[in-house]
């Protein structure tokens, strides 16, 4: 099977591969012949960053989820693949998803770059080009020079982009690259505006199109014309100006110009991305806490991050034939934007385009029904329904294994409050009424209901999970769990609320 | 197939709740006391306890066929519709035959034969639905009470 | 959801069909008595209906027999209070062949011990003379000859008109008798029944009237001469039954007696006044014209009524009257199936406490063809069983409103400790009734002043005892009816 591998830079990458996560277990495939597997990678320094760890902890769920139930149940039916199945390497926490900076940690950039050992002219050089003040992990006001980095680079790309260059030396970056087939694609998510995105997504990809001289790896071909697409999301969120933060907002604007003019020569203009998409959007909402590090920087969902998603899905529909790269050069480079048919402050189905609403409107309203049901109706029905009581059994006992009461649960307790912070965010996206009765679910459809016709219920709810599961077999519990209520979610919702 | 029904309701000949007299009268036994040429009550009454048990059971498990109706407590609140039914059609056509002497008055029968045959049509209707129900062969066509029995959900 | 609807009007339509398919023949039999009357087209379609639902219990030898379904219908429309009988009921005429009428020779015993009933007025002279008057009305007779009779006949008036029949015995007084008696003497009953028996052919019935009382002519009054009459009359009787088809009907009656009896010592005894004395009737004739006689219940209607009555005619051939076995009243327990069939199936004795060990069950039996008078089949001494560890009783049918009787005349009960499977056979024989023996006197020399020996005629059981070994020899099973019926435990 083919791979994307998703270089996911900083918080807006987090917090992108979680709205990708969040469509992918919904059933959200790419409409093409060819079947990706995903391996996301994530490159942040901010260990301690609230988003990273959510995300981590969510393809945790997805992964065993997927596991035990196999990748044909509607739900959940992309593989994600953890980078440990690629590469074993010490500098890595076995079995997570993200790429460990070396020497990041305590260390003040100053010590990174041997300042100490710097000739008086490169010092000189140094102190021009890493001028200005920053705040250390306690809140006081330190030279840039003296950054404590694994915080990030609190918005300065300068640094972050030196510090990034190490990873073209270290196992991972070899193991990817002798790892990488033909037929594999590389997405890179990075925020233009930020400090780790804004540095490594040049940095990255420069190191995939260096290949061929990269003394570190076994010359692979396939990696120098790799197909490579990449999302630069500019600004779209708020923050708080705080005087005694070094993030402000107004630095956001003329940082994205300087990375944009960058990119005219490093990435775009060299041919070297194969397909670029943009995205942003007015940014004068809500403002975000402004909070620099440590167990700081969780930022509620936004619809940005979840079109982000998009742009991957997009991409790995794209036929191998429109991205060919020879030499380290993509022949026909495809630049991207997003559009939306109505500019609302809170974004329901209908305000999409026809294509963005087909992608995603009947998958998302079949996960969020799942979720409903689970939380609201499931103790009432479980072995009381024959959905339940039919082989292969889903019964008290099941619910209380961990496929249930740890992974699945706790994936939709994480896509409730993914989809909350959605709605509550400015621009919101809010197409459901999460607390409603089960009729009024997705805003903008309407139920049809007549005199004959059943109410939509969760008498009709068991009605369809019994009819779907009637003289069907099953090869294990947990993917009973999820085709039936995919097939029966699917079903209530084309046939009553008119998908 | 009178005598397969008067063997069914007279319990064989192990426990009536009868008198013979009574399933004299059932098998047909006319009002001038000639002979079994009048109407065989107990082939009527049969038919009617094994089709009317079928029509709720399909009613039950296949006409309402609802995820709300199909616990046990719905077979019962069924089982208890069709004993009362076929309780109140075995007691009252023999009963109105004895109140309007229509039938053989040699014959020793009283109202509290009525009632013991009620009962008896009472038993074979709750029988029947049992068999009808438990084995999964007819219950697997519904929907939702395909795994309904008088012992669960 | 619709094919599930579809399959619920099925078998809701099928149970409409059972309930209403529920017509039987009750419910025919009712449909058509509209008009109150049966027409041929609707006895048609009973009848269809039962040759349809092969409904077998009106059958004969796989014949159905109208009778039996008129009496049912019957019974049905008393039940439900319609109007209808047998007569409003259409049924195929059947060609009997109409009897040809006779003649009716009367001969009244006038001998001396006779005109103790003639004195005043008596019910002897108003029984005899509505009798003749009946039979002179009804017209089943052509001619009524009158006549006397001792030790000769003596002709009083051929071809009589009722004027005759009055002066003939209306108006009579011992006197008149006396003038009327010719050579008086002492009657040989022997002779006299022989003359009146000779008188019989096809045309001519006779009626015999008498006290019958023996005397012997020789005055010695022994056994042997009664043996000797009685064996003469049988010899007699037999005769004629050698060459035709004779009956007889002895009538017993009772009278007001008022003057002189003669014992068996012929010696005469004054009785007191309107002692009540029986004589008798008998009418001699073809079997065919005794059952005209007795079918225009001439005799039914005798003036006074009558004590006893015995037919004896020659046995063509054994009858089988129509009869059913009762569901109840039984003892034990049998099956109500196989009743129709006169089969009595799952018989078993009572386990009562009154009644244990014993089974028995009643049959309903209709003697009303038989020629015999009804208290004859009260009498169990002329019923003969083919399994004598049965007892048998009868009682006559006085229920009119129990339609399950209806048609009906007799109930017998049989009894017995031991069931046995197989045939059991009931047969009414022709016997010497008891009352005959009841009626016997031995002696009568008491008779003025013993009030059972003036019920009593002296010798009377070997009179009748002849005529009976006549039509029913010993040596004969003399089986008048039969009825059958099979047990089987």
């Amino acid at each position: 099977m083919a791979r994307l591998y998703i270089f996911a830079i900083g918080g807006t990458g987090s917090r992108v591969l979680k709205s990708l996560t969040m469509l992918l277990a919904s059933g959200i495939k790419p409409n093409s012949n060819k079947e990706f597997e995903i391996v996301p990678i994530i490159i942040d320094p901010h260990k301690s960053n609230d988003d990273l760890k959510r995300t981590e902890r969510l393809l945790g769920n997805y992964q065993a989820i997927s596991e035990a139930a196999g990748h044909t149940n509607g739900f959940f039916n992309t593989k994600i693949t953890t980078l440990d199945k690629l590469v074993s390497s010490e500098n890595r926490l076995a079995k997570s998803f993200t790429f460990n900076l070396q020497e990041v940690g305590g260390k003040k950039f100053k010590e990174y770059i041997d300042f100490n050992q710097l000739d008086p002219s490169n010092s000189a050089l140094a102190d021009i080009l890493f001028s200005g003040k920053s705040i250390n992990k306690s809140g006081e006001e330190v030279n840039l020079l003296d950054v404590e980095m694994d915080i990030g680079f609190v918005g300065n790309p300068n640094i972050g982009s030196v510090v990034l260059n190490q990873f073209k030396d270290s196992e991972e970056f070899k193991e990817f690259a002798s790892n990488y087939n033909e037929e594999d694609r590389v997405f890179i998510i990075s925020s233009i505006f930020g400090g780790t995105g804004a540095a490594g997504f040049p940095t990255i990809l420069k190191n995939i199109r260096d290949a061929m001289n990269n003394t570190n790896i076994n010359g692979n071909m396939f990696l120098q014309d790799a197909k490579i697409g990449a999302i630069s999301v500019m600004p779209y969120f708020n923050i708080e100006s705080d005087p005694e933060s070094p993030i402000n907002k107004s630095d956001f604007i003329s940082k994205t110009k300087s990375a944009l003019y960058y990119y005219k020569d490093n990435v775009t203009g060299n041919n070297s991305i194969n397909a670029l998409y943009y995205i942003l959007d007015e940014h004068n909402g809500n403002p975000y806490e402004n909070d620099p590090g440590d167990n700081g920087q969780q930022n509620n969902a936004h619809i940005i991050e979840m079109i982000s998603a998009l742009s991957i899905i997009d991409f790995l529909e794209i036929p191998d034939n429109e991205l060919e790269t020879l030499n380290g050069k993509a022949s026909r480079p495809i630049y991207k934007e997003f559009g939306i048919r109505k500019d609302s402050h809170d974004v329901i189905l209908p305000d999409f385009e026809d294509k963005t609403q087909n992608k995603i409107g009947l998958n998302l309203s079949q996960l969020a029904l799942f979720r409903k049901y689970l939380s609201e109706n499931l103790t009432k029905s479980v072995e009381k329904q024959p959905w339940s009581i039919g082989e292969p059994q889903l019964n008290k006992m099941f619910f209380e294994q961990s496929f249930y009461n740890t992974n699945l649960k706790d994936f939709m307790n994480r896509f409730g409050e993914w989809l909350t912070e959605l709605s509550i965010n400015n621009r919101g996206f809010s197409p459901f009424n999460l607390d409603s009765t089960l009729d009024a679910l997705v805003k903008g459809k309407t139920v049809k209901s007549g005199w004959l016709s059943k109410n939509v219920d969760y008498t009709l709810y068991d009605d369809t999970l019994n009819s779907k599961s009637k003289g069907r077999s099953y090869s294990s519990s947990e993917q009973k769990l999820l085709s039936l209520f995919f097939e029966s979610s699917e079903e209530i919702l084309k046939s009553k609320f008119g998908f | 197939m009178i005598d397969f029904f008067a063997s069914l309701y007279e319990w064989f000949g192990l426990n009536p709740f009868y008198r013979t007299d009574f399933g004299e009268l059932l098998r047909g036994y006319d009002a001038t006391c000639t002979g079994y040429i009048d109407s065989p009550w107990y082939s009527y009454i049969g038919m009617i306890m094994i089709i009317l048990t079928s029509l709720i059971y399909a009613f039950q498990y296949h006409i309402i066929d609802s995820s709300g109706f199909n616990k046990k407590k719905h077979w019962w609140l069924m089982s208890l519709v069709i004993i009362s039914l076929n309780f109140f059609i075995a007691f009252i056509i023999p009963f109105n035959i004895i109140q309007s002497s229509n039938y053989c008055t040699s014959l020793n029968v009283a109202v509290v034969d009525c009632l013991g045959f009620g009962f008896s049509n009472a038993i074979w209707s709750f029988i029947l639905f049992l068999l009808i129900s438990t084995p999964p062969i007819f219950r697997k066509l519904s929907h939702n009470c395909r795994e309904t029995t008088f012992y669960r959900p | 959801m619709f094919k599930s609807i579809k399959l619920f009007f099925y078998l809701s339509s099928i149970l409409f069909l059972t309930i209403s398919c529920g017509e039987n023949l009750q419910d025919i039999v009712i449909e058509c008595a509209d008009g109150n009357k049966i027409d041929q087209k609707e006895y048609e379609k009973i009848t269809k209906f039962i040759s349809d639902e092969e409904i077998e219990i009106f059958n004969e030898n796989g014949k159905l027999i109208d009778k039996k379904l008129v009496a049912y219908m019957v019974n049905i429309y008393l039940k439900e209070n319609l109007p209808i009988s047998e007569k409003d009921i259409w049924q195929l005429k059947s060609s009997a062949p109409k009897t040809q009428s006779f003649n009716l020779n009367v001969f009244v015993e006038n001998s001396a011990s006779m005109d103790g009933y003639v004195a005043g007025v008596t019910e002897f002279e108003s029984a005899i003379y509505n009798l003749l008057g009946d039979f002179k009305i009804n017209g089943i007779t052509n001619q009524l000859n009158l006549n006397y009779i001792n030790s000769s006949i003596r002709s009083h008036k051929n071809d009589a008109l009722s004027a005759d029949i009055q002066d003939f015995i209306l108006r009579l007084e011992p006197t008149t008798f006396k003038q009327r008696r010719g050579q008086a003497g002492n009657s040989d009953m022997q002779k006299i029944i022989n003359s009146v028996l000779t008188t019989v052919d096809e045309k001519n019935v006779s009626v015999l009237i008498s006290d019958f009382v023996f005397s012997d002519p020789s005055g010695a009054e022994s056994q042997q001469y009664l043996t000797n009459q009685g064996v003469g009359i049988k010899i007699n009787f037999a005769e004629k039954l050698q060459n035709f088809n004779l009956s007889a009907i002895v009538i017993q009656l009772e009278s007001s007696f008022s003057g002189t009896y003669y014992d068996k010592k012929i010696t005469p005894i004054t009785l007191p006044t309107n002692t009540k004395r029986p004589y008798y009737i008998w009418i001699l004739g073809s079997t065919s014209q005794i059952q005209t006689i007795l079918d225009s219940k001439i005799l039914d209607n005798i003036k006074g009524g009558y004590l006893n009555r015995l037919v004896m005619s020659k046995i063509k051939q054994e009858s089988n009257p129509n009869f059913k076995i009762l569901i109840n009243p039984k003892i034990g327990e049998f099956s109500a199936e196989g009743l129709d069939k006169k089969i009595i199936f799952d018989a078993e004795p009572s386990d009562k406490s009154n009644n244990k060990g014993l089974f028995g069950f009643d049959l309903a039996v209709d003697f009303s063809s038989s020629m015999q008078d009804k208290k004859y089949f009260l009498d169990k001494n002329n019923y003969r069983l083919s399994n004598t560890s049965y007892n048998l009783t009868t009682k006559t049918i006085n229920d009119p409103n129990n339609i399950s009787l209806k048609g009906f005349t007799h109930i017998i009960h049989l009894e017995t400790k031991k069931i046995q499977d197989g045939p059991l056979k009931i047969d009414v024989i022709g016997n010497t009734p008891n009352w005959v023996y009841n009626s016997t006197s031995m002696d009568d020399s008491n008779i003025q002043t013993d009030a059972e020996e003036q019920k009593k005629t002296f010798g009377f059981k070997f009179l009748m005892e002849g005529i009976n070994d006549a039509f029913y020899p010993k040596t004969n099973p003399n089986t008048i009816n039969s009825l059958t019926v099979t047990i089987k435990k």
